[in-house]
């Protein structure tokens, strides 16, 4: 057993962080007040390789694998939760539904320019009537020669407004349902009849943006059907395990900054004549909070070693997201306590970390749906079937 | 054009302490990292090959661990590098460094520009882009903070003298030329490049026998006689009272100490 990250996914780190501090960390207070993503920022992302981390090289990638990824995943979570998320959208769910599920030649037309950022991408899957149950979605695709007609709507959709690949999950064969009814597609901003709708205002991470996407009669020809037709649910499932296991990275990154503020504070805030830290009430929840962000960052490496090594991971990424979201909420929420009035105040940043990590235990799979997966899991060797 | 940018290994400032019981650097915890006023010299080179084209190669000396310094130099553009390595280098200072990075200089051949930093972090002095050339015999020119290539064999480079003010010089190639901090700002290593910079045939290490050098050659030339401390850190001092007037109190005190 050997626990070293290789000297380059170190000297990434290094680099990450260095561009976390100085690129994205001044922009994070002014992204969440605006309520919109900083473009410029998105740009630069591209231009220094950020966006396309763990895919191979001959598709444009840094080839740094899913280890890379989640060390990317961490340092950006460790500044900004909001820019965290748009490259959640893009890196481990939008595009990775294409390199996952999609053929070769899809991927050489349009991971190149997703990987630098000349393009960006966003995962549809949500709609009104399909949150949790994602089976229950009813966007209709028709075959119509060598090409598909799409409408419907989806919702919540992170990147939404600012994407121009969208992967879009779509019934093909209601009789079917999700065994082998549902096709994912390439849709390409500009097809006419794509549209974006309400934007939403959110509570956290105001710095992304997220929307409602519109499909009017949108025609997509068949050579955007990724993989096989009828094969859109399993690859949008399997896409959503690598997505959770990033999002597990973004809240360790969250969490250790949550830590790292609560024992510089505890450190020099002197009350009743003596330092914070002094108090045994205070150091538990550092101790606690140091135990589960060494707990989770243990997870999220292991599981990033499993998908590198190509074993199964559903449950450990299913793990990762659950733990991972609940660790940094609580990590955020003690800090802010240990901060008193300054961490509520909006002069600080612990508010916005505190709206921020909320978002983490809905989305992608909400906390108890991971709960499902896992206990599925669990129970599936004792002849028990978990249902939703 | 050849450009040799000279990268050395240090102890990260951040991480090291100075033990006042033992009088010197307590380098216990102490990480290292790339000398960073060397990536401002590399950032020079790149700048220099992006517009005459040619070739950039990183040169260090040290022990086995300073092939970390080559391969950020790679994944940050250069071409390859070459790492001076072997115990006869380990700890060697002043004149013997520039002897045994001169003979790296010569080894790599038909060498246009050497570039240096401006000083190592932790310990440096500064001195090693004179030294080199006088090693070499070649030209010098200290504190760059822009190159330009100009096509008769020799090279434009702007000195800063004070802020705001530069000096433009010309040099004759070869030239050893230490670029100031103030240079453009080292770009960030490439993912795919940092992804690639292990790979092999990148960085070829020399003993000092293979570059034909003497171990008599690198005696040091210059002796550390001690070490000077900074004054012991004193008590801050407190000031009560209400808002106001602690505030004037507080001015008061920083134009007295001619802070502000
Ligand atoms: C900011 C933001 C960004 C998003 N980005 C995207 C995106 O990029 N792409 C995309 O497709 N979607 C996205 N979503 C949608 C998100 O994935 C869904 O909101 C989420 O899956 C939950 O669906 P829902 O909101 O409809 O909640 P519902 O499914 O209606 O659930 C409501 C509550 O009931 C609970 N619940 C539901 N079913 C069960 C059950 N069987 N057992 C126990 N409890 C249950 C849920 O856990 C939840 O607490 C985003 C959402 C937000 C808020």
């Amino acid at each position: 057993m050997d626990f070293t990250i290789p000297k380059s996914h170190q000297l990434f780190r290094k680099m990450v962080r260095e561009f976390a501090t100085q690129e994205i960390a001044p922009r994070t207070r002014q992204v969440d007040r605006q309520g919109w993503p900083d473009m410029e920022l998105v740009h630069k992302l591209g231009e220094h390789g950020l966006l396309g981390i763990p895919f191979p090289q001959e598709y444009g990638g840094a080839g740094l694998g899913e280890l890379g990824y989640c060390i990317l995943m961490e340092e950006v979570g460790a500044v900004c939760t909001s820019t965290a998320a748009i490259i959640g959208a893009h890196i481990g769910i939008g595009v990775m539904a294409i390199y996952l599920g999609g053929n070769a030649e899809q991927k050489r037309r349009f991971l190149p320019d997703l990987c630098a950022g000349k393009k960006l991408a966003a995962f549809c899957l949500t709609e009104p009537n399909a949150g949790s149950d994602a089976a229950a979605i009813q966007t209709r695709a028709v075959r119509d020669g060598d090409r598909w007609i799409l409408s419907g709507s989806k919702i919540y959709i992170t990147n939404g407004p600012i994407a121009d690949v969208l992967t879009v999950l779509a019934v093909t064969d209601p009789a079917l349902g999700a065994r082998g009814g549902v096709t994912a597609f390439i849709v390409e901003k500009g097809m006419p009849g794509l549209s974006v709708g309400t934007i939403e205002h959110k509570l956290g991470i105001r710095g992304s943006a997220t929307s409602e996407i519109i499909l009017d009669e949108v025609a997509v020809p068949s050579a955007n059907v990724i993989g096989q037709v009828g094969a859109g649910f399993i690859t949008f499932m399997q896409t959503l395990d690598t997505g959770r296991l990033g999002l597990g990275a973004a809240c360790l990154g969250g969490a250790t900054t949550a830590l790292d503020m609560m024992c510089r504070y505890a450190a020099g805030r002197m009350q009743f004549g003596r330092p914070l830290a002094d108090k045994q009430a205070i150091q538990w929840l550092i101790a606690d909070t140091a135990t589960e962000i060494e707990a989770l960052r243990a997870l999220v490496y292991r599981t990033a070693w499993m998908v590198d090594t190509h074993q199964p991971f559903t449950r450990e990424a299913a793990i990762c997201k659950l733990f991972g979201s609940e660790v940094a909420s609580r990590a955020i929420n003690r800090a802010l306590q240990v901060h008193g009035a300054l961490g509520y105040s909006c002069a600080f940043p612990l508010e916005r970390m505190w709206r921020d990590a909320r978002i983490a235990e809905i989305f992608e799979g909400t906390n108890e749906i991971q709960r499902i997966v896992i206990a599925e899991q669990a129970m599936r060797p004792y002849g028990v079937r978990v249902r939703p | 054009m050849r450009i040799v940018v000279c990268m050395k290994q240090v102890y990260d400032p951040a991480t090291t302490r100075i033990s006042r019981s033992r009088e010197e650097f307590d380098l216990r915890g102490a990480v290292k990292i790339t000398n960073t006023p060397d990536k401002h010299a590399l950032e020079a080179a790149l700048r220099l090959r992006a517009a005459v084209g040619g070739e950039v190669i990183a040169l260090s000396l040290g022990d086995a661990e300073a092939d970390d310094v080559c391969r950020e130099a790679i994944a940050m553009g250069a071409d390859r590098a070459l790492l001076i390595s072997g115990p006869e280098v380990i700890g060697v200072t002043g004149r013997a460094v520039a002897r045994a990075l001169t003979a790296g200089v010569r080894y790599l051949d038909a060498v246009d520009l050497v570039l240096t930093g401006q000083v190592g972090l932790t310990d440096g002095t500064g001195s090693l882009a004179p030294r080199l050339a006088a090693e070499l015999g070649w030209e010098v020119c200290l504190d760059a903070v822009r190159l330009a290539p100009m096509t008769d064999g020799q090279i434009e480079v702007t000195v800063a003298c004070s802020p705001g003010v530069g000096e433009i010089v010309c040099l004759a190639l070869p030239a050893v030329i230490s670029v100031a901090t103030g240079s453009e700002r080292p770009r960030y290593a490439h993912p795919a490049r940092i992804a690639n910079a292990w790979a092999p045939g990148l960085v070829e290490v020399c003993s000092c026998t293979r570059l034909g050098l003497d171990a008599a050659a690198l005696t040091a030339d210059v002796e550390v006689g001690g070490l000077i401390l900074p004054p012991e850190r004193t008590r801050g001092q407190t000031i009560v009272g209400p808002t106001e007037t602690a505030a004037d109190e507080l001015v008061g005190l920083l134009r007295t100490k001619r802070i502000l």
